[in-house]
């Protein structure tokens, strides 16, 4: 399917919609959220217009539709990351999936003897977690650095061997980097041990392929990815999921329930307590249709189209200082940066005036400006449906708040 | 918020009012916003009266316009009058509500906050007459940090 991205745009309604009474929308906050597309949303609207029901409950014909239509959108998620249906666990968003792991796994696992590995420029979400449970257990605690450019060195892998976990992120959501983790991955199985990959920044933009990376776990969100919010992904190798606890206790994830005690249900309903978020599955199955229908090396052209065109703009600022890589195919669709003397919020602020949406603060990543002895930054990031003239709508404004602020 | 209104506190920002170290302070507080902003607040106090108030740090230009106000009005207060201070006194005071801006209420409201946390700092060690050594901390930081159990 060729590219028109003035086609895509008219799929996504919120983009018709003005800012402050008149200003069109230029939503650059793409990492944070992205918008959806009509298609989403009405498949969300039709089930519960259609066939709103509980699913794995009822014998009648909704709960029939609503577990038919929720285990399909499993199926595709499935497909699109090449993982098998029992091995895709619906969570609540990506922050739950990396949770499950280092509760089920990391609480059964890791003992004072082992080392987790992580590193300095991971979301809150995958730092957290891992800083919390080795305080807990007494386990070493190693975390890779960046250089300058926000570029794991390769010296710093060494951190991997011996590690019983090493979580790493697929994409930085500050500096964009994309990490080799099938690389760091085969470092980790090298001497005994697994490696987790936070892939929130990477499945939107990227095709990803779970088997072909091999690692052992991978989180991602929905509505990032055109989905809606709500709604997480965990893939997990069968074998090592099987060997797992339950992370939540409740119904569905039972299978035989005695005073004397429980048995589990199977994969992947081990790790679904309670009724899910049916709506959102579905409503990511779509968001999947969707992407597949553009295909995901279309989606990354235009990103890559993108992301050098800003990189260029962005630099005839004066006095602003972009992070990361500078190579567009060393990243994913985010740049993140500061104008020196201006506050990144004062920045956003004011776009915000001119209908343009960009982040501001730490990004959920505040080790990473820590490392980087940067104060918090602005950050603007793509998807398919932003175009080089909002790029260019986006320097015009600046330019001008420069003058103001400076 | 037009850009109009954002150049009273663009001026404050560009010729900040009180932004200075303070040498000879009573106590100094470090607060940290949640957006990442930190700022330093020192409090000369005597006889329970704010002499003297002056802050360091603050970066974007609503943080700043609030710190240069919140530190040239508090001066001559006493210090029960500063912990009163609520919204509705500190809008008054620096003359904008934000109803237009909500986003940036925290800037805002931030200083006073450091303000009012040096105060109670200050209370909390000059108890019972018994004056004890008035340690330079961040706390949000602490209990953040507690929470985690580091």
């Amino acid at each position: 399917m060729a590219f028109d991205v003035q086609k895509i745009r008219e799929d996504f309604p919120i983009l018709k919609r003005k800012i402050h009474e008149d200003k069109p929308l230029i939503y650059l906050d793409n990492g944070a959220t992205s918008q959806k597309p009509y298609s989403v949303i009405n498949s969300i609207k039709d089930y519960y217009e259609g066939y709103n029901a509980n699913v794995h409950r009822g014998v009648h014909t909704l709960s029939a539709e609503a577990t038919e239509a929720y285990e399909e959108a499993r199926k595709k998620i499935a497909r699109f990351i090449n993982a098998e249906p029992e091995e895709v666990i619906f969570t609540k968003n990506a922050s739950e999936a990396l949770n499950l792991v280092m509760y089920s796994w990391g609480t059964s696992n890791i003992t004072s003897s082992d080392k987790i590995t992580t590193s300095i420029m991971e979301h809150h979400s995958d730092f957290i977690p891992w800083e919390v449970l080795a305080k807990k257990k007494g386990a070493k605690f190693e975390i890779m650095d960046v250089d300058k450019n926000g570029e794991i060195p390769e010296p710093e892998f060494s951190k991997i061997t011996g590690a019983k976990i090493t979580s790493i992120v697929h994409a930085s959501n500050v500096v964009g980097t994309i990490n080799p983790v099938k690389e760091m991955g085969k470092i980790a199985h090298d001497s005994g041990g697994v490696i987790m990959v936070d892939g929130s920044q990477s499945v939107p933009h990227m095709g990803v392929d779970v088997k072909e990376l091999d690692c052992d776990f991978f989180a991602f969100t929905a509505h990032k990815m055109l989905g809606p919010t709500g709604v997480g992904i965990l893939y997990g190798k069968k074998e090592i999921l099987e060997k797992m606890p339950p992370f939540l206790y409740g119904g569905e994830m039972v299978v035989d329930a005695k005073v004397t005690g429980c048995s589990w249900n199977e994969l992947p309903y081990k790790f679904e307590a309670g009724t899910p978020n049916i709506a959102g599955a579905i409503g990511t199955g779509a968001a999947v249709d969707y992407l597949t229908k553009i295909g995901m090396q279309n989606v990354r052209a235009h990103e890559l189209e993108l992301l050098g065109y800003g990189i260029e703009k962005l630099q005839e600022i004066p006095n602003l200082e972009i992070y990361g890589p500078l190579e567009p195919e060393k990243r994913t669709g985010v740049i993140t940066f500061n104008i020196k003397g201006i506050s990144s919020i004062d920045l956003s602020n004011l776009l915000d005036e001119y209908g343009i949406a960009i982040r501001s603060g730490f990004h959920c990543a505040q080790p990473l400006h820590d490392a980087m002895e940067v104060l918090p930054s602005a950050r603007i990031s793509f998807n398919i449906y932003n175009t080089k003239e909002e790029i260019d709508y986006l320097i015009e404004k600046m330019h001008e708040i420069v003058k103001v602020l400076s | 918020m037009s850009e109009e209104r954002y150049k009273k506190f663009v001026e404050l920002f560009k010729n900040p009012i009180n932004r200075r170290e303070m040498k000879d302070s009573s106590v100094i507080e470090v607060g940290r916003n949640t957006c990442g902003d930190t700022l330093t607040i020192y409090l000369k106090i005597k006889d329970g009266k704010i002499e003297d108030a002056s802050y360091e740090g603050a970066f974007c230009a609503f943080s700043n316009a609030s710190a240069s106000q919140v530190t040239e009005f508090v001066r001559g207060m006493g210090i029960d009058e500063v912990l009163a201070i609520d919204k509705p006194k500190l809008f008054e005071l620096i003359g904008d509500d934000l109803s237009d801006n909500p986003h940036r209420l925290s800037c805002i409201l931030f200083p006073l906050n450091t303000v009012k946390k040096a105060c109670e700092k200050y209370l909390d060690h000059t108890a019972d007459n018994k004056p004890k050594p008035i340690p330079k901390s961040c706390a949000h930081c602490d209990s953040h940090n507690a929470e985690l159990g580091l």
